[in-house]
């Protein structure tokens, strides 16, 4: 059976720098898909082709099992949520999310209706008559996911929408965004370079290098067995290249400082305390290592050129 | 930034050539209007064209050559003096920000929209002799006649171009910029050099360029105050065709004007896009600065002088018309006559039939521009063009061909296909060929702000991007792109005189011809009435303009 998005061998070429290429994805009904990546990866890339909003060169792009590949974008069922949320600054709030539903042509009084209805449930029938340069930051946020699921879309495609949020609003909104999703039965793709709000939002992530996916898997899955070095690295996990000549990836929290272990010595580049943790850069045999260590006493008065061991609790072996 | 990378967006067949001719309905209607019936002219010409008229010994080749000369020095003179008189000015605009600003900045604009002939009968009456002014400073009569009258008329004409630019390309630098390298340690000097000054510089440079094709292919001031031995390539090929019938002498000075010209279209072409790439949407506002001291007292001085001079220049033509050569004997007659029976006897039509040209000129060639620079740019941003293209290019012919030349050709090529009825669908044809190469730019400045993020949530939501988001949202470009090209249209002498009759004259037109008859108070008049028609549109649009929503 077939999945209700499914995105089969698409490519793109953009320049002869970056293509998109042989791009297979799938997504079923109200389960919400994290696409991760470092910038410039083609995340934001792949979610205007399967929009509409570019055309592939090869490839589909099917919706609900019908082909889209050829339909413009406001006939695919589709809603985006720009990075930039592009609220339009000459309308109101209640204007903003009322657009799609007069697009649509639907009678005045029963876009008042879902209007009020959906703005009730975000919380934000208080600013309806705001325009948007007149509200909050998170305000704003719930304006553009209202405007995108009033006209209820098949899928949700959201493109890093809480990257103009400070960290404090960017968890709280992370939190409402994914309660409502799960609440309303949303199906979604959301775009993040955040390795934490990738993996918090997503039942499945994707991670995207390149213009290609090298991994697709629950959150767990992925985070705890990275497929390969340039996902764990990605991931933020030290990739290191074992003296029988096996890749192994530790995680920066799994490395533990010691004083008289004789099996790896390296040199202190820096070090920081960030509140729950230091982190130490520590050069060994020509790599860089990074350490989260939460001993204080070993920390404590740690300074740069300064030599320590250290071990490693767990690895993940990583593929060849 | 949206996305790292942008493709072709989704679209059919049907509509991707839909949109395609959309972006090349300005090059098809300069070609339409312009390039074939000039070529066909050209070509029909080309073989009876004698070189020796331009470059044999005979004292009318030896002015051709005076011509050619004139149209150079009077290029680069009035390009310098309009950066001197306006970059100052664009500064002022931009940096102290004064009282009334916005007043200001429309009032200091002003001569700019006026058509070349009212600036010239402006300059006649006030530095003229009788006048006040000469009457105390003598010198000044210079102002009024030859080179120095052209160059003050083209001055008083194309600084404020220069100003505006100025201080548009002030506005858009980056304050962020400015406030890195002052706690860098930067002096003013340096920051004016590298930050802010350097936005301006540039700006200021496509103007000086616009002057400097302006005022090289001059032609209502070497007319009526030149004289001869002052005479541009443009007048030349008035006087040629016109006067002498030679039209092959003036289809060779076309040629040598637009082959001339073809330096400084591409230098401005260059400075265009170099100032529009750099506009960012997110770019920090440029930061106003109260200046006070040495810098400050003398920018206020030199604003209020700037805007006295002005006054002055412009309230001379209403006086003229009520006390032709300064007199002391106030009278209403040269209205009276305007609208009496003089004018029907004159020229056989109503007095108020080229105030009526006047207006339906201005608004058609308005519509007609601006829709043609909205399919362009609607085009280009469905399909995703950022950058002009090699296609886009051609927009400046205008810039290149000789207004008389255009309208000649005009006449001659599409003349023949029309009933004489219909001239007025020529004079409009030409006043929107003229407009575009400005007008466009203005269209693309102003679209260029607004987000694609915008248009594309609006067709994801199945709205429509240009009505709904991208129309209302640039208002007010689209209503200063409006007044520009109403502007060019109720200012455009050359090409218009050439090919109005009397029943499709419209003012400008009709206050030459009124001098030509030596009804020079009634010209006045007829200059005041166009001096207050032009301020009272330019500040209607500007009003409806202010009503719109504006992306900073």
């Amino acid at each position: 059976m077939s999945s209700f998005l499914e995105v089969r061998d698409l490519n793109k070429k953009y320049d002869d720098s970056f293509s998109l290429r042989s791009i297979n994805l799938s997504l079923e009904k109200g389960e919400i898909l994290t696409l991760m990546g470092p910038s410039g990866s083609g995340k934001t890339s792949l979610i205007r082709n399967i929009c509409g909003l570019e055309m592939p060169d090869s490839g589909s792009v099917f919706i609900g099992g019908m082909d889209v590949t050829d339909l413009p974008p406001g006939r695919r069922g589709t809603g985006i949520i720009f990075q930039d949320l592009a609220l339009f600054p000459h309308m109101t709030a209640f204007e903003n999310i009322a657009y799609g539903l007069r697009a649509r042509r639907m009678e005045n009084r029963e876009v008042e209706r879902m209007v009020r209805d959906i703005s009730a449930t975000l919380h934000i029938d208080h600013i309806l008559e705001k325009y948007p340069d007149r509200i909050s930051g998170g305000e704003r946020q719930r304006v553009a996911l209202a405007r995108s699921i009033i006209v209820s879309p098949s899928v949700i495609l959201m493109d890093e929408p809480l990257s103009s949020l400070d960290p404090e609003l960017r968890l709280e909104v992370r939190k409402d965004i994914r309660r409502i999703s799960k609440n309303m039965g949303l199906t979604m793709i959301y775009v993040t370079h955040y390795i934490e709000e990738g993996l918090y939002m997503g039942d499945r992530v994707s991670v995207i290098m390149e213009g290609r996916i090298l991994a697709d898997s629950n959150s767990e899955t992925l985070f705890s067995h990275p497929p390969d070095s340039r996902v764990a690295a990605f991931l933020g996990y030290n990739v290191i290249r074992g003296t029988d000549g096996n890749i192994f990836a530790v995680h920066p929290s799994e490395i533990s400082i010691g004083t008289n272990s004789t099996e790896m010595i390296g040199t202190v580049d820096s070090i920081g305390y960030e509140g729950e943790f230091f982190r130490i850069s520590v050069s060994y045999r020509g790599e860089e290592i990074e350490i989260r260590s939460r001993d204080w006493k070993m920390c404590k008065g740690m300074k740069n050129g300064d030599r320590i061991s250290f071990s490693f609790n767990s690895t993940v072996k990583l593929k060849q | 930034m949206i996305s790292e990378h942008t493709g072709k967006p989704a679209m059919g067949v049907a509509r991707t050539l839909v949109t395609w001719l959309m972006i090349i309905a300005p090059v098809i209607f300069l070609i339409s209007i312009i390039v074939y019936p000039v070529l066909s002219l050209m070509g029909q010409f080309a073989s009876s064209v004698n070189f020796s008229d331009l470059f044999g010994n005979s004292p009318e080749a030896s002015l051709a050559r005076d011509a050619v000369y004139n149209s150079l020095e009077q290029g680069i003179l009035s390009s310098a003096t309009s950066f001197v008189a306006g970059f100052p000015l664009g500064v002022i605009l931009a940096r102290i920000h004064p009282k009334l600003h916005r007043f200001y900045r429309s009032f200091i604009l002003l001569p700019f929209f006026l058509p070349s002939i009212v600036v010239v009968l402006a300059f006649i009456s006030l530095f003229g002799r009788g006048s006040p002014v000469t009457s105390l400073f003598p010198f000044m009569t210079a102002l009024s006649s030859g080179l120095t009258g052209i160059i003050a008329v083209n001055t008083f004409f194309n600084a404020p171009l220069v100003a505006f630019l100025t201080s548009s390309g002030i506005e858009r630098s980056d304050s962020r910029l400015e406030e890195a390298a002052s706690t860098l340690g930067a002096g003013p000097l340096r920051i004016f050099s590298g930050i802010w000054g350097r936005d301006g510089i540039r700006a200021a440079m496509g103007a000086v360029v616009l002057t400097f094709l302006y005022s090289f292919a001059g032609f209502a001031a070497p007319l009526i105050i030149g004289g001869p031995q002052n005479y541009t390539i443009e007048t030349w090929i008035y006087y040629s065709v016109k006067m002498l019938g030679d039209i092959p002498l003036g289809v060779l000075f076309s040629a040598v004007q637009s082959l001339t010209l073809l330096v400084p279209v591409i230098f401005y072409s260059y400075f265009m896009g170099k100032s529009r790439s750099e506009v960012s949407y997110d770019s920090g506002r440029m930061i106003r600065r109260k200046t006070n001291g040495f810098a400050g007292y003398a920018g206020s001085a030199y604003f209020s002088l700037y805007v006295l001079t002005e006054i002055v220049i412009l309230g001379s033509i209403v006086f003229s018309s009520i006390d032709l050569g300064w007199k002391n004997n106030l009278n209403f007659s040269s209205y009276l006559s305007l609208f009496g029976t003089k004018i029907r006897l004159t020229f056989g039509i109503s007095p108020f039939q080229p105030i009526l040209n006047t207006m339906f000129y201005g608004f058609l060639t308005s519509v007609a521009t601006v829709s043609l620079g909205l399919a362009w740019i609607t085009g280009k941003r469905r399909v995703g063009i950022r950058s002009d293209s090699l296609i886009d290019s051609f927009q400046y012919i205008p810039l290149l061909i000789p207004a008389i030349v255009m309208a000649f050709s005009i006449s001659v090529v599409i003349g023949n296909y029309i009933s004489q009825s219909l001239t007025w669908v020529l004079i409009i044809a030409a006043q929107t060929g003229i407009a575009i190469p400005v007008t466009l730019r203005v269209i693309s400045a102003g679209f260029s702000r607004i987000p694609a993020s915008l248009s594309e949530a609006s067709s994801v939501l199945g709205g429509n991007p240009l009505f709904e988001i991208e129309l209302p949202l640039s208002g007010s470009v689209l209503a200063t792109a409006v007044m520009f090209a109403f502007a060019i249209s109720i200012g455009e002498f050359t090409a218009t005189n050439f090919l109005s009759t009397s029943l499709f004259m419209p003012l400008s037109v009709e206050i030459y011809s009124l001098q030509s008859a030596r009804l020079v108070q009634d010209s006045y008049a007829a200059a005041s009435l166009l001096l207050g028609l032009s301020t009272l549109i330019f500040y209607i649009i500007q009003r409806i303009g202010e009503r719109f929503v504006f992306i900073p």
